[in-house]
C-alpha cells in the first residue's frame, strides 16, 4: 500500500517523470558508451583538430580532435559514478553519525552534534582541494573526498528524524523486550529513515556532481585524458571565443543531469513525505 | 527576556550597519584613486595629449625587488624602476646602462675594473655612487636578504663567506672612489660580464633600502635610476608608473605605464579585446584563434630557450639509452609544433638553442622514425611494450599529451601525471619524476646558461635528472674559464652533440616562439628574451 | 537566553579550534615542499635546511601546531611565505573585495528570489509557476564558473553591456553579482514559494480577505512573514558558500578576493596564509550561523533552549 501510494503520488508529477525518464536514458548512456559511438574518446586525431559540428562529428572536436559527444558520453560515466558513489559513502556515515546522536542522545548526541557543525562550517571546495591535493587527483580520490565532506547534511537531517521516532511506542516496546541498540537501528529505525536517506541521495548527487566540475576545473578531480564535463569545460575555455560551442556542450550536459536529479528528487521527496519539504537546508 | 532579545538585536543591526559602512567608505575610497587614474586613461584619445599604455600580465606576487624573485613577470617591471650596470637590448646584445663603458678584464680574467657614469641619478634625488653598487652586492650576499640568485654572482671573491655568515662585507669588491671600483672573482668565469647585465643585478640606492628593510620591493619601495618610477602600486591589482622625468638615458615617450595584474589568461585575452588592456602576452594555444581575427596585432619573438623532455636517467628503463633514443625517433616534432603549437615554435635539432654562439648550424630536425624506434627497442629485447610515467606541470600538458600518443604507437604506454608547481618542484627534487616537460630559457646568448645550470653533474642532480659524464663537465669547465668566444662556442658544440646524441640525456622538441599582441597604436615595442622592457615603447594616439 | 547565547558561543569557539586544528594537519600532509619552492630552482640543501629553521618548520608538527596557535591568541597570524606581507593585512584586503562581491550578489539573490517565489505562488499550478520553477531549477543547477565564463563571453565581451573584468565601481559588480547570486536567487524562489503556499492555505489569511484587506497588503506583511525564517536560514547557510565559492568566479573577473588569494595560496603551498584564511573565513560562518541561530530563537521562540529544532 505503501509503495503504491508512492508511485501514484510520483505519477501526478509529470515533471519527475521526465526528469526519471532522462535519468535512466542517462544511465542507458554510461553502460553503452562505446556501442553509441565509433569514436574513441582519447584518441587523438591532430588534423581534425577544433572542427565545428558536422554529420561527422555531431558536436565537434577539441583541440586534439576528439569528438566532443563521445567525450560528453563518456564523461556522464564519470559524473554519474562520482555523483552516486560519493554520496552513497556520505549517506553511509550520515546515517551512522546521525543515528547515533538521535539514538542515544546525551553526550554522543553532544559530540556528534559538534562534529556535524565543524563540518558544515568547513569551507567546502578549499577542503576539497586540500584533501584532493593530499590524496592526489583520481577518480576514487574524488569518491572518498567527497563523501567524507558532505555527509553532515544527512547526519543533520536523520538525528531529528530519529529524535522525532524513538519515543514512539513500538520502539520502547522493542527496548524494553530486550532488543538490542543494534537490532533496533537496523531493524526499526532504517526503514523509518529510508525515505529520507532516499530523497538525501538523489539531492546529493547533483552538488556532488557540480563540485566535480569544479574540482576538475581547477585541476584537481579527473586527471586528463579522462573525460570529465568539468575537465572538458576548462579545456575549453580556451576556445570560447572562436569555438563557443566547445564549451557550451559539456556545461549543457551537466545542466540536463544536474536538473534533472534535483528535479526527480524534488519530486520524491513530495511523494514520499510532503513533511519533508521545509526541512532540508536548516542549520 | 524580551527586552534583552531587542538590545541582541539593536547590537546585531549596528553591527552590521557598521560592516557595511566600513565597507563603503574603503570602497568609496579605491573608487577615487581608480577615477584619478583612470581619468588620464581615458583621455589618451584626445585632449590632454598624456601618453598612457596599459599593460596586462599575470601577478607574480613575489614583490619588486629582483635580488628575492625569480620572476620574468616581476622583472618586467622591476626593470623599468631599477637598472643594473648593464644590460640586454631587445637584439640581445649587451649595453652599458650605468657605467661610461664595458669593465676592463685583467690578464688572468680575475679582476673587472669598473668606472660608474657621473650625474646618475635615483629617482629619489640621490645621486649613484660606488658605494650604491657595493651596499647591493654585500645586501645580495647578506643570508637574511634571502636572495635567490646568488649562483649568478658567488664567484666574486668573498661572496661565499657572506653567504655562509663568516663575513660581513664583500672581500672582491674594491672601491677606489665614488666612480671607480673593481670586482675580482675567485676564478675566472667567463659569462661573468653577462649575469652583470641581468636583472638581478639590478643596483638599488644604499640609504633607501636601508630604509625601507624587508619592504624593498614592496609597494611603492623601489627607487631606481631606470627611466620609470613607481606612483603606486597596491601588489594586487596595479602598478602605475610615471615617466622619470630626469632619466640619463635620454627622453621616455610614455608618461605613464599601467601594469594590470590578470591572473587568468582568458579573462586577460577578453581584457585586451574589449580594449581594457593595450598590450599582452598571447599563449601559444590561442595564437590560431588570434591568426584568425587580430592578425596584424601579433608580433612574434624567439627567447632563448629549449623546450626540452627532461629526464630520471637513473630511473627504470630511462636508464638504457636506447629507451632514451626510441623516444626521441618516436616523436614527430615538425607535427607536435604545426598542431599543438600551431607554427609556435621550431623543431630542434640539438639542445642548444639555435641563437646561442655554439649551436651547430649544420644538423637537420632530430629524426622522426617510428618504425627505427621499434627496432631500436625490439633489438634492446623490450619486446612485450614499456610503462613510463611523465609528472608535468600545467603548461607542458597538451604537449605530453600528443607525446603520450606518438609514444603509444612504438609500444611505449606512458602515463602522464599533471600535478601543481609545488608537487613538482619538491617531487623533482627528491628525483622521483622519470619524465617531465621543460622549458629551459637562457638569460643572454651564452651556452653556459642553458647547458651549465641544467646539465652539469652536480647541477643535474640536484635538477633530479643525474646527468653525470665527465668528458661533458670537462667540456664545460675549460668553456667558463676561457676568454675566447670561438674557442669557447666549439666546446660548448661539441658538448652539446654528447648531450643530445650520444647520450641522449635530453630530448629536445623545439625551441620555442613567444608572442605578445599589441593595439595597433603601440608603437617600436619588442621583446628580445623573457621580460617585457618599456625603455622604447611609444603610443601613437591620433 | 542568556545561558542559550554563552553555550552557542562557547560551541563556536570550539568549532573554529577544531577547523583549525584539522586544517592545519591536513595541510601538512599535502606533498609539496614549500620551502625548495621559496628558494628557488638553485637552492643547496643546506640553504633550504637553514631557512626551514629560520621558519620554525624545523620542530615537529604538533610544535608547530602550537607555536601557531599561541600567535594567533596574540592576533599574529604570521607571514606569507611568498607574497612577503602579513596574513592578516592580506586576507583583510581580500575580504573586503569579497565581502562587497557576496552582498552584491546578497541583493541579486534577494530581489531576485523574492520576486519569482511570490510570483510563482501566486499563479500556483499555472504556466507562470511553472516556467519560473524550472528556471530556478536551471539556475541551481548550473555550475556557477560556467556561468561566470557564459556571461563574461556574452553580456560582456559580446554585448558590451557590462565590463567584463575587474572592480572600478559599481557597475562592475554585475556580472560576478549575477554569476554568483542566480544560484541563491533560485533557492530563496522555492523556498519563498512553498512558505507562501503553505501560508496563504492557512485561515488568517482567508480572514483577512473576508476583512477586504488588501490582496498586496496580505501577501507582503502577512505572508512574506512566514516566509523570512527559512529565507534567513538559506542566506546565512549561503554567506559561507559565496565567501568561498566564489573562488572560481573571482578568478574569471579578476577580483583579488579571498577565494583567489586562497586558490593561489594552496597551490603554492603558502600554509600560514590557507591557514589564517580558512580560520578568518571560518570564523565569519561560525558567526552568521550564530546569529542565525539567535534570530531563529527571537523569531520562533520555541526552538530555543535546548538547541533542538
Amino acid at each position: 500500500m505503501y509503495h503504491s501510494d508512492i508511485l501514484k503520488n510520483m505519477a501526478k508529477n509529470k515533471i519527475a517523470i521526465l526528469s526519471a525518464m532522462i535519468l535512466i536514458c542517462l544511465v542507458i548512456i554510461c553502460i553503452f558508451a562505446p556501442f553509441l559511438t565509433p569514436y574513441d574518446p582519447n584518441k587523438q586525431a591532430l588534423n581534425d583538430r577544433l572542427l565545428a559540428p558536422s554529420m561527422t562529428h555531431l558536436w565537434g572536436t577539441d583541440q586534439y580532435g576528439r569528438d566532443i559527444l563521445t567525450r560528453c558520453i563518456y564523461g556522464c560515466r564519470i559524473s554519474l559514478s562520482v555523483g552516486i558513489i560519493s554520496q552513497l559513502i556520505a549517506t553511509f556515515i550520515g546515517y551512522f553519525l546521525g543515528v547515533a546522536a538521535g539514538y542515544f542522545g546525551e553526550i554522543v548526541d553532544d559530540i556528534i552534534s559538534f562534529i556535524i557543525q565543524v563540518f558544515s562550517s568547513f569551507p567546502f571546495l578549499l577542503f576539497a582541494m586540500a584533501l584532493m591535493y593530499a590524496l592526489g587527483a583520481g577518480k576514487v580520490n574524488l569518491y572518498l573526498s567527497l563523501g567524507f565532506l558532505s555527509w553532515a547534511a544527512t547526519a543533520r537531517l536523520i538525528r531529528s528524524k530519529v529524535m522525532e521516532i524513538k519515543n514512539q511506542e513500538y520502539i520502547q516496546a522493542c527496548k524494553i523486550d530486550g532488543g538490542s541498540n543494534l537490532r533496533i537501528i537496523l531493524k526499526h529505525l532504517l526503514p523509518n529513515c529510508i525515505p529520507m536517506l532516499i530523497v538525501s541521495i538523489t539531492l546529493g548527487i547533483p552538488n556532488a556532481i557540480l563540485s566535480e566540475a569544479s574540482l576538475s576545473y581547477l585541476g584537481l578531480g579527473i586527471p586528463v585524458p579522462t573525460a570529465s564535463w568539468g575537465n572538458m569545460i576548462a579545456e575549453s575555455q580556451q576556445f570560447i571565443r572562436s569555438n563557443t560551442y566547445y564549451s557550451l556542450f559539456p556545461g549543457l550536459c551537466i545542466i540536463v543531469t544536474v536538473m534533472a536529479f534535483n528535479m526527480f528528487g524534488d519530486g520524491l521527496r513530495d511523494a514520499l513525505d510532503p513533511k519533508l519539504h521545509s526541512q532540508k537546508g536548516g542549520l | 527576556m524580551r527586552k534583552n532579545i531587542k538590545k541582541y538585536l539593536a547590537a546585531f543591526a549596528a553591527l552590521s550597519l557598521l560592516l557595511t559602512a566600513c565597507g563603503g567608505a574603503k570602497d568609496a575610497k579605491s573608487d577615487s584613486s581608480a577615477d584619478t587614474t583612470q581619468a588620464g586613461e581615458t583621455k589618451t584619445g584626445s585632449g590632454t595629449g598624456e601618453k598612457v599604455l596599459k599593460f596586462g600580465q599575470a601577478n607574480a606576487g613575489t614583490g619588486l625587488d629582483m635580488q628575492k624573485s625569480t620572476s620574468s613577470g616581476a622583472a618586467s617591471i622591476a626593470d623599468e624602476v631599477t637598472e643594473s650596470l648593464l644590460r640586454f637590448n631587445d637584439k640581445n646584445e649587451e649595453e652599458v646602462v650605468l657605467l661610461t663603458d664595458f669593465p676592463k678584464v685583467s690578464d688572468d680574467g680575475l679582476t673587472y675594473s669598473f668606472e660608474l657614469k657621473k650625474g646618475v641619478k635615483f629617482t629619489n634625488g640621490v645621486e649613484l655612487t660606488t658605494k650604491d653598487v657595493q651596499y647591493t652586492f654585500e645586501r645580495m650576499f647578506t643570508p637574511e636578504t634571502g636572495a635567490k640568485s646568488t649562483t649568478y654572482f658567488d664567484m666574486i671573491k668573498g661572496a661565499k663567506d657572506m653567504l655562509a655568515g663568516s663575513a660581513t662585507s664583500l672581500s672582491g669588491f674594491e672601491a677606489v672612489d665614488d666612480y671607480h671600483f673593481n670586482i675580482v672573482l675567485e676564478q675566472p668565469f667567463a659569462p661573468f660580464v653577462k649575469n652583470l647585465g641581468t636583472s638581478y643585478a639590478d643596483i638599488f640606492p644604499a640609504e633607501a633600502t636601508k630604509a625601507a628593510g624587508a619592504d624593498w620591493g614592496i609597494g611603492t619601495n623601489l627607487i631606481g635610476t631606470g627611466p620609470y618610477k613607481i606612483l603606486s602600486n597596491d601588489d594586487t591589482t596595479e602598478v602605475v608608473l610615471v615617466k622619470n622625468e630626469d632619466y640619463h638615458g635620454g627622453n621616455v615617450n610614455l608618461d605613464t605605464l599601467r601594469v594590470l595584474y590578470y591572473d587568468d589568461a582568458q579573462t586577460k585575452l577578453i581584457a585586451y579585446e574589449n580594449g581594457d588592456i593595450d598590450l599582452s602576452d598571447l599563449p601559444a594555444s590561442q595564437l590560431e584563434q588570434y591568426e584568425a581575427n587580430h592578425a596584424d596585432e601579433i608580433k612574434k619573438y624567439y627567447p632563448l630557450g629549449t623546450t626540452f623532455i627532461s629526464l630520471n636517467l637513473k630511473s627504470e628503463y630511462i636508464s638504457d639509452v636506447n629507451v632514451r633514443k626510441a623516444i626521441s625517433l618516436a616523436i614527430n616534432r615538425e607535427e607536435l609544433v604545426n598542431t599543438i603549437l600551431a607554427g609556435a615554435g621550431i623543431p630542434a635539432t640539438t639542445f642548444l638553442n639555435n641563437k646561442i654562439p655554439g649551436h651547430d648550424d649544420s644538423l637537420p630536425v632530430m629524426e622522426y622514425n617510428p618504425e627505427k624506434a621499434k627496432k631500436i627497442l625490439a633489438d634492446a629485447g623490450y619486446n612485450s611494450g614499456i610503462n613510463l610515467t611523465a609528472e608535468v606541470r600545467d603548461t607542458d600538458e597538451a604537449i605530453f599529451n600528443a607525446i603520450q600518443g606518438y609514444l603509444e604507437e612504438v609500444g611505449i604506454h606512458l602515463e602522464v601525471k599533471k600535478v601543481d608547481n609545488a608537487t613538482w618542484n619538491s617531487d623533482r627534487a627528491a628525483g622521483n619524476v622519470q619524465m617531465t616537460g621543460m622549458q629551459w630559457n637562457a638569460l643572454y646568448p651564452d651556452a653556459d646558461f642553458q647547458m651549465y645550470n641544467y646539465f652539469y653533474s652536480k647541477n643535474s642532480n640536484n635538477r633530479g635528472v643525474f646527468y653525470d659524464n665527465a668528458e661533458y663537465d670537462k667540456l664545460l669547465d675549460d668553456a667558463r674559464a676561457s676568454t675566447d668566444e670561438k674557442q669557447r662556442a666549439e666546446l660548448y658544440k661539441q658538448a652539446d652533440h654528447i648531450l643530445t646524441f650520444e647520450d641522449y640525456a635530453a630530448i629536445p622538441l623545439y625551441y620555442p616562439q613567444s608572442q605578445f599582441i599589441a593595439k595597433p597604436f603601440v608603437k617600436d615595442f619588442t621583446v628580445g628574451n623573457l621580460i617585457y622592457h618599456f625603455w622604447n615603447v611609444d603610443v601613437d594616439m591620433k | 537566553m542568556k545561558s542559550y547565547i554563552i553555550k552557542r558561543a562557547c560551541l563556536a569557539l570550539g568549532i573554529i579550534f577544531c577547523i583549525s586544528l584539522i586544517t592545519f594537519f591536513v595541510l601538512n600532509v599535502i606533498p609539496g615542499d614549500v620551502v625548495a619552492a621559496m628558494l628557488g630552482d638553485f637552492a643547496s640543501k643546506d640553504a633550504i635546511e637553514a631557512a626551514r629553521a629560520q621558519m620554525g618548520l624545523d620542530v615537529s608538527l604538533p610544535m608547530q601546531y602550537i607555536n601557531w596557535l599561541k600567535n594567533i591568541l596574540t592576533g599574529n597570524f604570521g607571514n606569507s611565505y611568498f607574497q612577503r606581507k602579513a596574513v592578516l593585512t592580506l586576507i583583510v584586503n581580500a575580504f573586503k573585495y569579497t565581502f562587497t562581491m557576496a552582498i552584491a550578489a546578497y541583493i541579486v539573490a534577494i530581489i531576485l528570489g523574492l520576486l519569482t517565489g511570490i510570483f510563482a505562488a501566486l499563479y500556483h499550478d499555472k504556466l507562470p509557476d511553472r516556467i519560473l520553477m524550472s528556471i530556478s531549477v536551471f539556475g541551481i543547477s548550473a555550475p556557477s564558473f560556467w556561468i561566470a565564463i557564459i556571461l563574461q563571453i556574452v553580456a560582456g565581451l559580446r554585448l558590451g553591456w557590462f565590463p567584463v573584468s575587474g572592480i572600478k565601481s559599481g557597475i562592475w559588480w554585475v556580472l560576478p553579482a549575477f554569476s554568483l547570486g542566480i544560484r541563491s536567487a533560485a533557492t530563496i524562489a522555492r523556498v519563498t514559494r512553498t512558505s507562501m503556499l503553505e501560508v496563504l492555505k492557512q485561515d488568517f489569511i482567508r480572514t483577512a480577505y473576508a476583512k477586504g484587506l488588501s490582496k498586496r497588503r496580505i501577501i507582503f506583511v502577512h505572508a512574506l512573514r512566514n516566509a523570512l525564517v527559512p529565507i534567513i536560514t538559506i542566506l546565512g547557510n549561503d554567506f559561507g558558500v559565496l565567501l568561498t565559492g566564489s573562488m572560481i568566479t573571482e578568478n574569471v573577473f579578476n577580483i583579488p578576493g579571498i577565494g583567489k588569494l586562497l586558490i593561489d595560496a594552496i597551490n603554492r603551498r603558502d600554509i600560514p596564509l590557507v591557514q589564517g584564511g580558512v580560520i578568518y573565513v571560518a570564523g565569519i560562518c561560525v558567526i552568521i550561523y550564530f546569529i542565525v541561530d539567535i534570530l531563529y530563537a527571537v523569531i520562533n521562540p520555541n526552538i530555543r533552549l535546548g538547541g533542538e529544532k
